[in-house]
């Protein structure tokens, strides 16, 4: 569970590259920096990208504003939101 | 040359055999095939289709990598249609020299089409959604929509015309050159993007041809070690179109934009005619193919004798195949001009075929050459002059293209080389 949670960041960092097709490498995506409105050019049809994949890849739904603003805050952010809301791991 | 003719102004094209137009005329030439392995999703041991005509287009293999294909602008358009169709626009367009101003913006169409369109998103979606309950990605749909390729290319391009979709199965291509030659002699229009695209190599797709005796399934050892011999159009021994992808562009505009603009044409789409087999859903028929050939000329305003060669359709089926050989001696009696059937090279791109084989039948006009149709041997059912080999014929002012496409829909245009 551990090891799961340390990769979090980095796998959400390399999700992002490749599902909005951003000109950095995953290791330059400032973990604290806010996600929508700021450097990384992330518009309202890429969150809603973001959102789908999140709820596909980690069955995680942000299904209103409040979330929305709380799970995009940051990358950081993000993965925190993940992993208090993802499902437990089935045995 | 009357001021509402359609006139060519610049073109490019992708397919198997290749990315670059120049290279891929200079392998026609030579007789070369773009036939190799299909790879484009695991086959199944007995996967009946095994062979394609793919398109290899790596980003980093083009270099400066045109800004509509960079990833980021690429990121949501999954389905290659879009690649291929941007690539060969913003090439057309770069070659035409044509910069769309707010004046010329409305006075562009785009006709430019697909037959299958963005499909692969929606199976990919939809294996996703059963095996994994995972909801589509929002442009799923987007990417699916026919028409978005032609909306793309006026985003891309800012022509703010009539912007359609000329769907007509394997004479898409064709039929957006019709189109587009349609608008601009009915002064809808003074430049039109037209041209087609097609990604045919899915799954189901690509079975369905299979399972309906379209597509060509190895039999032997043989047929597998050499893909490259397993188009046959009009041979003894043609077993089936070979599934191509690829896309072409090709600019028309009014004969008027072209002096106004200082360019200088060297080719005009002189005449062209559609019609509608209202006869079976798949198979060709014979009567209202060679009257779309006769019309075509007609509206050329010339002599079916001054026809100096024949683009064929030339399917590479059975039935495909004899009909358009009766409908050929139908329209031009004992005196068939030169055939040449290009999917022999290049397989069958769909709707993108009959668009890219226009462009290399204006390439044989300018260079004075017929291409050679591959793999032939002579079957005593058909009676046509078929090139096998590159030949020389300088004089080409006019050339006859042919496209049928399934729903029993025929598109002939007649392609003239201006003095």
């Amino acid at each position: 569970m551990t090891q799961a949670t340390d990769s979090l960041l980095p796998e959400l960092a390399r999700k992002l590259v490749e599902t909005l097709g951003l000109d950095m490498s995953p290791e330059s995506v400032d973990p604290n920096a806010p996600l929508i409105g700021a450097g990384l050019g992330i518009d309202s049809i890429d969150t809603l990208e973001l959102v789908v994949m999140i709820d596909r890849d980690y069955g995680v739904k942000i299904d209103n504003r409040a979330a929305g603003v709380e799970a995009f805050a940051s990358l950081a952010a993000l993965a925190n939101f993940i992993r208090e809301r993802r499902p437990a791991a089935s045995a | 040359m009357s001021a509402s003719r359609p006139v060519l102004l610049a073109w490019d094209g992708v397919s198997s055999m290749g990315l670059e137009w120049s290279e891929q005329w200079r392998r026609a030439k030579a007789g070369e095939s773009g036939i190799g392995p299909l790879t484009r999703f695991p086959l199944r041991p007995e996967s009946p289709v095994r062979i394609a005509g793919q398109v290899n287009l790596d980003p980093e293999a083009i270099q400066p990598l045109p800004a509509c294909l960079r990833p980021r602008e690429m990121a949501h358009w999954k389905s290659p249609v879009f690649r291929y169709s941007m690539l060969v626009v913003h090439r057309a367009m770069a070659k035409a020299g044509i910069t769309l101003t707010p004046e010329l913006a409305p006075r562009t169409a785009v006709t430019f089409s697909t037959a299958i369109g963005g499909l692969d998103a929606v199976v990919d979606a939809d294996r996703s959604l059963v095996a994994k309950g995972a909801p589509p990605l929002p442009y799923m749909n987007p990417n699916s929509c026919v028409n978005m390729i032609a909306g793309k290319i006026a985003i891309l391009s800012g022509a703010t015309g009539p912007c359609i979709t000329t769907v007509t199965a394997c004479a898409t291509g064709s039929t957006s050159m019709a189109m587009a030659a349609l608008l601009i002699e009915t002064g809808r229009a003074d430049l039109a993007i037209a041209g087609a695209v097609d990604f045919p190599l899915v799954e189901p797709i690509v079975e369905g041809f299979s399972t309906m005796n379209g597509a060509f399934k190895p039999k032997t050892e043989e047929d597998a070690l050499h893909p490259e011999k397993a188009s046959r159009p009009f041979s003894l021994d043609r077993r089936g179109f070979v599934i191509s992808e690829g896309a072409a562009c090709v600019l028309v505009a009014s004969a008027d934009f072209a002096k106004a603009h200082g360019l200088h044409p060297e080719f005009e789409l002189a005449g062209w005619s559609m019609s509608a087999d209202a006869h079976h859903p798949v198979a060709p028929h014979r009567a209202t193919i060679a009257r779309c050939m006769a019309e075509s000329i007609e509206s050329a305003g010339i002599r079916r004798n001054a026809i100096a060669a024949i683009n064929a359709h030339a399917s590479s089926t059975r039935v495909g195949d004899k009909v358009e050989d009766e409908a050929l001696h139908d329209v031009f009696g004992d005196a068939v001009p030169p055939v040449s059937a290009n999917k022999s090279q290049f397989g069958h791109a769909m709707g993108a075929a009959s668009v890219l084989e226009s462009l290399l039948t204006l390439e044989g006009m300018r260079d004075g050459v017929v291409l050679p149709t591959i793999n032939f041997t002579r079957d005593p059912d058909i009676h046509l002059d078929v090139v096998t080999e590159t030949r020389a014929l300088p004089s080409q002012e006019y050339v006859l293209k042919n496209a049928f496409g399934f729903g029993g829909t025929n598109t002939c245009l007649i392609f003239h080389r201006l003095a």
